[in-house]
């Protein structure tokens, strides 16, 4: 039986992380002016997620967390029993929540993050003294290096299965379609409400206008100083 | 007499000349001027990436002409004289970050900062022209040349490097 397992607004935030990661890096290295798409690429990846976390509550029925939320004791199964299963595994599942977290934290702390050498900061800036905008900006390179070791992983566990197991995870990802038997699927799957997905949608834009606008920066902290060259200069 | 008095004025000018010398500046005043140029530049760097890239509609053609000054003549002030041996290690305003290699490849150092002096004077240069477009290009070089000094002499962060 061939099932839709990923939706497409799932398979759509899958591929637009992944295309968005690569930019952010690559940004990232060629420095100068890219940043400015540094920045704004950053604040997308965080809306994104925002959005596939929302789904993950409101969403269709394998993007749900609570379909795969990793318990101790479906792990114990996963690693007992030879059962087949439909979307993530509890091990994938353990991994989807890494790279998400992980990921999320490294926008985040972007947010924070000063790059000297380019005269760059994010949108927070502001929001820290300068101790903190360095110690963050370390641990924004840093969570970074880890992040690269987890989507190594990634990648090394679905060329596992698609290798040593012989099931191809790649392509339901680009499809949606998984093939299970029938034993394992007798009610159809339960898609996300269309008004759902427009209102995640919706305040993933909101949040993301909301800080690239500065508006939030200046909600929060009215009186804030602003970096130096904002204030505008006597003649002198 | 006046023989004497010529002696001893060449005595004090001959014993004093190392003294004044930029080499023998105090290590810790020599991190500060150094720390202090970075941070002015990083100033006038703001407000020219502000007005230039990051709110064109700000742009201000003398503003941006006169930090493009402020940054080619501290560039060409000669600050490698505030880079003296005994300052491989120390504190100015806060711990500096300089790499030792950078005691180490004088020729490398000289090289990559001369790109800079020569990216920061062309930048100067282009700001009067008032056209955003080439500021904008020409600050995407200059920011290079920073970057490709601090990339190799200057460590990252506080931890060894």
């Amino acid at each position: 039986m061939r099932i839709v397992v990923w939706d497409l607004p799932l398979r759509l935030f899958h591929w637009l992380l992944v295309m968005s990661f690569a930019i952010a890096y690559v940004t990232a290295e060629i420095s100068g002016l890219w940043l400015v798409w540094h920045e704004m690429i950053g604040l997308f990846i965080i809306s994104l997620i925002l959005f596939r976390v929302i789904w993950g509550f409101v969403g269709s029925e394998y993007s749900r967390f609570s379909h795969f939320m990793p318990t101790p004791k479906r792990l114990k199964r996963f690693f007992l029993t030879d059962e087949p299963s439909a979307g993530h595994s509890p091990l994938g599942a353990l991994s989807v929540f890494a790279l998400l977290i992980i990921v999320f934290s490294v926008a985040c702390l972007g947010l924070f993050s000063l790059n000297d050498d380019a005269e760059f900061y994010g949108p927070f800036y502001d929001l820290v003294n300068a101790e903190w905008v360095e110690r963050l900006t370390i641990w924004h390179s840093q969570i970074f290096d880890v992040s690269l070791i987890f989507i190594v992983l990634h990648v090394v566990a679905i060329l596992f299965y698609l290798f040593y197991k012989k099931k191809n995870l790649i392509y339901p990802m680009i499809t949606g379609a998984y093939h299970v038997s029938g034993e394992l699927r007798r009610s159809p799957v339960r898609h996300g409400k269309i008004i759902h997905l427009f209102l995640a949608i919706l305040f993933s834009i909101f949040v993301f206008w909301m800080i690239q606008s500065g508006f939030l920066v200046s909600w929060v902290l009215p009186d804030s100083i602003k970096s130096t060259q904002e204030i505008s200069s006597p003649s002198w | 007499m006046k023989n004497k008095i010529l002696l001893s004025l060449c005595f004090i000018i001959g014993t004093s000349y190392p003294v004044i010398t930029v080499a023998d500046m105090k290590a810790e005043d020599a991190i500060k001027f150094r720390q202090s140029a970075m941070m002015f530049m990083r100033w006038n760097m703001g407000k020219i990436k502000k007005q230039v890239v990051k709110k064109p509609e700000t742009y201000n053609k003398q503003q941006v002409i006169d930090a493009a000054n402020v940054i080619s003549a501290i560039a060409n002030s000669g600050l490698g004289a505030l880079f003296p041996s005994n300052t491989e290690k120390g504190k100015g305003w806060k711990e500096t970050k300089i790499k030792p290699d950078f005691f180490e490849q004088p020729e490398e150092v000289k090289k990559r900062a001369t790109k800079f002096n020569k990216e920061a004077n062309k930048l100067a240069e282009i700001a009067n022209s008032g056209n955003v477009s080439h500021i904008a290009e020409q600050f995407d070089a200059t920011l290079k040349a920073c970057k490709g000094c601090h990339k190799k002499f200057r460590k990252k962060n506080k931890k060894k490097n």
